[in-house]
């Protein structure tokens, strides 16, 4: 599978059923860059939530990528 | 001379008290040993009582190490060893600080819950001092995880593990502590008296200074002096009365899947169940007969604790019914099977029905509802949002009377404060300076306990509680239950005014319209499921079963999907997503129900006569109507009987079309004349007898931006008509098809984003206009808006309220009707004068704004909060626009709406004759819940009296199906509801099968 789809069917739908909100934005071979929206954007845990997503990865896929999450917040946020 | 402005640099008394409270709290713990051998499952929640593991065995889980997952479960095992120098402890505790929710077995039995309320629970009495724990944890306890400042350093999907200890409590220092936040709550809340708060800053900083605070020694020194110098102190004396309930609010679906409910309630329970144990005088209410039947299913030990304190009295059902549903969209008939749902469920398991309606979240309640609750045993109606959420006008009453829309009066209460308190001195105290109805000699009602993800009542509160009757400045406490408040404090000896209408909530007015396919999905399976039961009615009568476990169990399924925060709207997306599951497998239910189509018959399953085209699905039809092929026909349609269509004549001369110089289109038919705009806005649009009913910008498509801000999916704001967007027209408008019976324009307007696609629709039948949407939406923060300026003079607008009308005032001349720049409405809306006006009919339309001569149907929200791509996709909706002579309930609008939304059935079905029904319209038809008989319930929808004479003794019921009288005559009034029984071989003979 590759990971986009496997981002999309298996890690981002808990995601957004804890209320959060991820998105892929780049996939660089190594390492990707998720934007984290919604509720994701103002949590101070993105960095646990990285490292078990790549561990996620990994185990899954089969894949080593580091994680880097941006924050893309709210309107009103702005 | 200058003044010099002294800034003080060293602590004041009452920064120091604070301090000093801090210091004593963490004395709490008197002694503490870590549980260490922790494991932990992780896994992934997919059923109420389901699971998917990521992990095939247990893994350690030390103090520091990350547990948890986005949506996670987490099971949590160790056993604890007391150590020596605990074995002595007459009490000892189980600590887990955490940010998820906890449900704790100890030694195989379901112990209590640990969440960010309660990070501490009481373990049993052990022999041996061995306790084998076992958890089921639930990564997320929002919003709590977010009220508590403690647990938010180590929240979120991944959270870290802070260590499981057993721990004793200091007695003294727990008392101590109880105290002195009680009076420090008291004195920072501003309630008070200005110099009682003085005497409690001093008597406090005083009591803190007894302790030695390396030791520890002085608490009972420092409690006995709090005692004797403010709880003694009866020279500060209180006014006031104030009931307090126990109430947990528990959502069943809102940042969380429905499926979570089920442990959120077994928690919420094991935790009352516990603490009731301890605490005799503590009396809670729960509501949702729902709930208390996933209780039963998955935890049926708990459930069985439940009943035994409802036996007690410690544990009370209230709220009667299925679940605690919206009250704008549902139909009265939703409405009623919440309440006969719901008390036939209270009553079978606890043998009695509730007497109130407990809805403390609602965003607003329909006029209809008071009839609903007095015909389902209910005498009382309990909110809180209009108290403390309205945003333009405080609502003028706490304990009142309200008068529903055909004049049923019951007792409401909508508490001053909100239902989630804590039970400190100032809640309780601003709850009675908030009380406007001090002079009914009613108490007024403070709920206390946790809620929104459930957890109720903590022992701080019950501390704080037991300690408040002895504070003189304090009102009156009273603890006590629902029922026992509610007959005691509104009754017929207090001095109450009445409300007659609706309960209109100043706020969240944009769940009229949030999330488009849940207010239009909703509304077709309750038609569906209305003639699913009408079918299978009349097969039974016929002599053929009647599979009431498959309907109840469809019904259930959409009564669950009108929760106060499914229905409107405000969840997260995969709320939505299981909500829209839910509907698929409802829609298949009901099509297995009524089973293949027979042939070409077609059934009218109205109790009147339709007079207007019927669009009927056919693959082979010359049309298309959103998106599926068929045909409009006419011919005889008689109530509740098999229909005869006729065969179009084919003759297009029924309609001319001009195309004018300017773009417009100039459309003549028998009944109307109108000119069409390029991007299909009416320009005009006059009747036969020439009168124009277009007074401006009319079936205008108009776009606004819409950011309401946190409450996203919630709101529309008051100034959402300041910034207009611009909508272009791509593809003017054309004619496309004709024939004997409809001829179609159609144009496309586009955004940078979205592409609308409008088609207008002649009937050679009718004078109304139906206008179809095809639309790519794609928009964010825009609300859509069709928006007519009609040539009408009118004090008033009617909107259906799904059993009957009500009537809106069209100035803003007060801020009251400035407030209802948006409201709830069913059906249709009507804007007429005394010799005719408009009527808007929709097909799943619930928000609208109507004030002068302008109506403002609210079409679509592209809301980011709390689901980012809400609404976004593609839509297919459609609205009739009728003019018309003599008002609304001359012109039969209800009818004709009631026509336009339930498509005929493809059945093959015995004809209904019914008596002559006059103004009502049959609501259901279905087989009793005993199995005995055919109810028929009927409403009267114009406004009117009249009466109903059977041809046999039919039993009048409530809607709980408990009999009442027997009669053959029916007298109704204006938009009552009625519900008759009639014996299977009374009713067979109304089939003509007799």
């Amino acid at each position: 599978m590759e990971l986009k789809e496997y981002l999309d069917r298996k890690i981002i739908p808990l995601v957004r059923a804890d209320g959060g909100w991820l998105e892929l934005k780049e996939d660089n071979g190594e390492s990707i860059v998720l934007t984290a929206k919604g509720e994701c954007s103002v949590c101070r845990a993105t960095d646990r939530c990285a490292a078990w997503v790549r561990n996620r990865v990994m185990t899954d896929l089969g894949r080593d990528v580091k994680i880097t999450v941006e924050r893309d917040p709210f309107l009103w946020r702005k | 001379m200058a003044h010099v402005k002294v800034i003080r640099r060293s602590l004041l008394p009452d920064e120091w008290t604070r301090i000093r409270i801090g210091w004593l709290r963490k004395r709490l713990i008197s002694r503490r040993a870590e549980i260490t051998g922790w494991t932990v499952r992780e896994g992934h929640q997919t059923g109420e009582n389901t699971y998917e593991m990521y992990d095939a065995r247990p893994r350690p889980l030390k103090r520091g190490g990350a547990y948890f997952t986005p949506d996670g479960t987490a099971f949590l095992h160790a056993e604890a060893f007391v150590p020596d120098d605990m074995r002595d402890a007459d009490e000892l505790r189980l600590m887990i600080p955490t940010a998820g929710e906890m449900l704790v077995r100890v030694n195989g039995r379901l112990q209590g819950g640990i969440d960010p309320n309660r990070e501490t629970m009481i373990l049993p009495a052990s022999a041996d001092g061995h306790y084998v724990i076992d958890i089921e944890g639930y990564n997320r306890s929002k919003p709590d995880d977010d009220r508590n400042e403690e647990t938010t350093r180590f929240k979120g999907c991944r959270q870290i593990f802070q260590g499981g200890w057993l721990v004793t409590l200091d007695r003294d220092a727990a008392e101590l502590y109880s105290d002195v936040s009680l009076f420090y709550d008291l004195l920072n809340g501003k309630e008070f008296d200005e110099d009682y708060c003085e005497k409690v800053s001093d008597r406090l900083y005083h009591a803190l200074s007894l302790i030695d605070w390396d030791s520890g020694a002085g608490m009972k020194e420092a409690r006995a002096y709090i005692a004797r110098e403010l709880y003694d102190d009866q020279l500060y004396r209180g006014a006031g009365k104030v009931a307090l309930v126990a109430h947990s609010h528990l959502d069943i679906a809102y940042y969380w899947r429905r499926i979570h409910a089920v442990q959120k309630n077994a928690r919420t329970c094991l935790i009352q169940l516990e603490m009731m144990d301890r605490v005799p005088f503590l009396r809670y209410t729960h509501t949702q007969a729902y709930l208390f039947e996933t209780l039963e299913e998955y935890y049926p030990e708990l459930f069985e604790r439940v009943r035994e304190k409802v036996k007690n009295g410690q544990f009370e059902p209230v709220g009667a019914m299925y679940v605690e549903s919206d009250c704008n969209i549902p139909s009265p008939e939703s409405l009623a099977r919440q309440f006969m749902y719901g008390q036939r469920y209270f009553r079978e398991k606890f043998g009695k029905i509730c007497n109130n309606c407990w809805l403390p979240d609602v965003f607003g309640t329909s006029a209809v509802l008071p009839q609903i609750l007095k015909k389902s045993g209910v005498d009382y109606y309990v909110s809180n949002k209009m108290s403390t959420w309205n945003d333009t006008n405080r609502f003028p009453h706490n304990s009142f009377i309200w008068r529903g829309l055909d004049g049923t009066e019951v007792y409401a209460c909508v508490p001053p404060t909100h239902f989630i308190t804590a039970a400190t001195p100032t809640e309780i105290m601003q709850n009675w300076n908030a009380y406007q109805d001090k002079d009914s000699g009613a108490a007024t009602l403070c709920m206390y306990g946790y809620g929104d993800g459930g957890s109720g009542v903590t022992e701080g509160m019950i501390r704080s509680v037991e300690r408040l009757g002895k504070i003189s400045a304090m009102p009156e406490i009273r603890i006590t239950g629902a029922e026992e408040y509610l007959k005691e404090n509104l009754n017929e000896t207090k001095r109450l005014a009445i409300w007659d209408g609706e309960l209109y909530l100043e706020m969240h007015r944009g769940t009229y319209t949030t999330k488009a396919d849940l207010k239009r999905g909703n509304r077709q399976l309750e038609i569906l499921l209305r003639d699913a039961e009408m079918a299978e009615s009349l097969r039974w009568l016929a002599g053929g079963e009647y599979r009431a476990e498959r309907l109840e169990k469809a019904w259930k399924k959409l009564l669950i999907n009108q929760f106060h925060d499914i229905l409107p709207g405000s969840h997260i997306r995969p709320v939505f997503e299981d909500a829209m599951a839910d509907y698929a497998a409802i829609r298949a239910e009901c099509e297995d129900l009524l089973g293949q189509p027979a042939g070409d018959a077609l059934y009218n399953t109205l109790s009147f006569e339709r007079t207007m085209p019927v669009f009927v699905p056919d693959d082979n039809g010359p049309e298309k109507h959103l998106g599926t092929a068929g045909r409009y026909v006419t011919g005889e349609m008689h109530a509740l009987s098999p229909v005869k269509i006729t065969e179009p004549a084919g003759d297009t001369g029924w309609i001319t079309v001009n195309g004018k110089a300017d773009g417009t289109i100039a459309v003549t038919t028998s009944l109307i004349t109108a000119v069409l705009a390029p991007d299909g806005s009416i320009t005009s649009l006059k009747d036969g007898t020439d009168r124009e009913y277009v007074s401006g910008a009319f079936n205008t498509l108009r776009l606004f931006r819409d950011i309401p801000g946190n409450y996203d999916a919630w709101d529309i704001l008051p100034t959402y008509r300041e910034v207009t967007l611009p909508v272009e027209t791509e593809t003017p408008l054309h004619e496309v098809r004709r024939d004997g019976e409809t001829a179609v324009f159609e144009c496309v307007l586009k955004t940078g984003k979205s592409v609308f696609r409008r088609s207008l629709r002649f009937f050679r039948e009718t004078g109304a206009i139906e206008t179809e949407y095809d639309v790519s939406w794609h928009e964010d923060h825009v609300l859509a808006k069709a928006e007519f300026e009609c040539a009408v003079r009118a004090p008033y607008a009617l909107t259906d309220t799904g059993a009957g009308f009500i009537t809106r005032e069209t100035n803003r001349n007060t801020t009251w009707q400035q407030a209802r720049y948006e409201v709830c409405q069913h059906l249709w809306c009507d804007l007429s004068e005394t010799g005719g006006g408009i009527a808007i009919i929709n097909d799943g339309k619930y928000g609208v704004g109507i004030w002068d001569n302008m109506i403002s149907l609210s079409l679509l929200r592209a809301t980011c909060r709390p689901d980012l791509i809400s609404d976004r996709g593609e839509h297919r909706f459609a609205y009739l626009i009728v003019p018309h002579a003599g008002s609304a309930v001359q012109a039969e609008i209800n009818r004709m709406a009631i026509s336009y939304n339930t498509p005929l059935l493809r059945a093959a079905l015995p004809a209904v004759k019914l008596p002559e029904t006059g103004t009502m319209v049959l609501q259901a038809m279905k087989r009793s819940e005993d199995g005995e008989r055919l109810i028929l319930r009927l409403t009267e929808q114009d406004g009117c009296r009249g009466t109903m004479r059977f041809p046999f003794r039919v039993t009048v019921m409530n809607l709980l199906e408990d009999e009442e009288t027997v009669t053959d005559t029916i007298s109704y009034g204006p938009f009552e509801i009625i519900t008759v029984a009639a014996a299977r071989e009374d009713a067979v003979k109304l089939t003509g099968q007799a």
